[in-house]
């Protein structure tokens, strides 16, 4: 919230998808270890699952 | 956010099937695009592009879940803040579920504001409007707002799946899928 100017009501409306991005976004910058799979991650396991699905 | 270059492991040679090769020759092309297109990955645009958009289910409309309404939720303990609760939800429960998740967020907080059972009864009054038949396609629609609003959370839980059952409670709350009601 402070990082971008929100103020307290702009930032409890915001999506929370969007919140948790640039959460992230702030964490990485700040050196922060990422808690679990990068988006990067995700995004494989997503593409190797939609490829295992339309070879299967 | 550019994606960082990655060497997938995978067969070498396409034409000799390698029976140890834990993915096939698709799957290791597929890795390969995601990791070598330099662009933002996909949940982070879907977040970004698809977050704002609101759902439409005949006359209801699911804005995207903030912080704001996430908290009305846990004020009124619904099940689908707990991580499996949105299985076992009565129809009271899901009645105030479509009564957070579609009337404007000041005016659940006003209703709770005045205590009472103000807000029980416009959850009551907003049920007798919905078609029986509704219920259930409202119910998967805010099922889905709901996962999306935890499909960009970072935790061990994360699985970068389909958009069900990603976050755990630890850090922000649970994902549920489908609310289900059980009478």
């Amino acid at each position: 919230m402070c990082e971008y100017g929100w103020s307290i009501g702009y930032t409890m409306k915001r999506p929370l998808c969007q919140a948790f991005a640039l959460y992230a976004a702030i964490d990485a910058r700040y050196g922060g270890d990422a808690k679990g799979p990068s988006y990067v991650d995700q995004d494989i396991v997503a593409s190797i699952r939609a490829a295992g699905a339309q070879t299967a | 956010m550019a994606k960082p270059s990655r060497k997938i492991r995978g067969r070498l040679h396409p034409g000799k099937p390698d029976p140890k090769a834990f993915f096939n020759q698709a799957e290791v092309d597929a890795a390969k695009r995601a990791t070598e297109t330099p662009s933002n990955p996909s949940l982070v645009t879907d977040a970004f592009v698809l977050g704002d958009t609101p759902i439409k289910v005949g006359p209801f409309e699911i804005p995207p879940v903030g912080l704001g309404r996430y908290m009305i939720l846990e004020k009124i303990k619904s099940p689908i803040t707990e991580p499996g609760g949105a299985v076992n939800m009565s129809n009271d429960q899901l009645a105030a579920l479509i009564f957070v998740c579609t009337k404007p967020e000041k005016l659940s907080r006003e209703l709770l504001a005045q205590g009472g059972t103000a807000f029980t009864d416009a959850v009551l009054e907003l049920a007798d409007t919905i078609p029986l038949t509704a219920i259930r396609a409202l119910g998967a629609a805010i099922g889905v707002r709901i996962a999306q609003a935890f499909s960009t959370i970072i935790s061990s839980a994360s699985s970068g799946g389909t958009g069900d059952g990603l976050a755990e409670k630890k850090t922000a709350g649970s994902s549920p899928g489908q609310p289900e009601t059980t009478g």
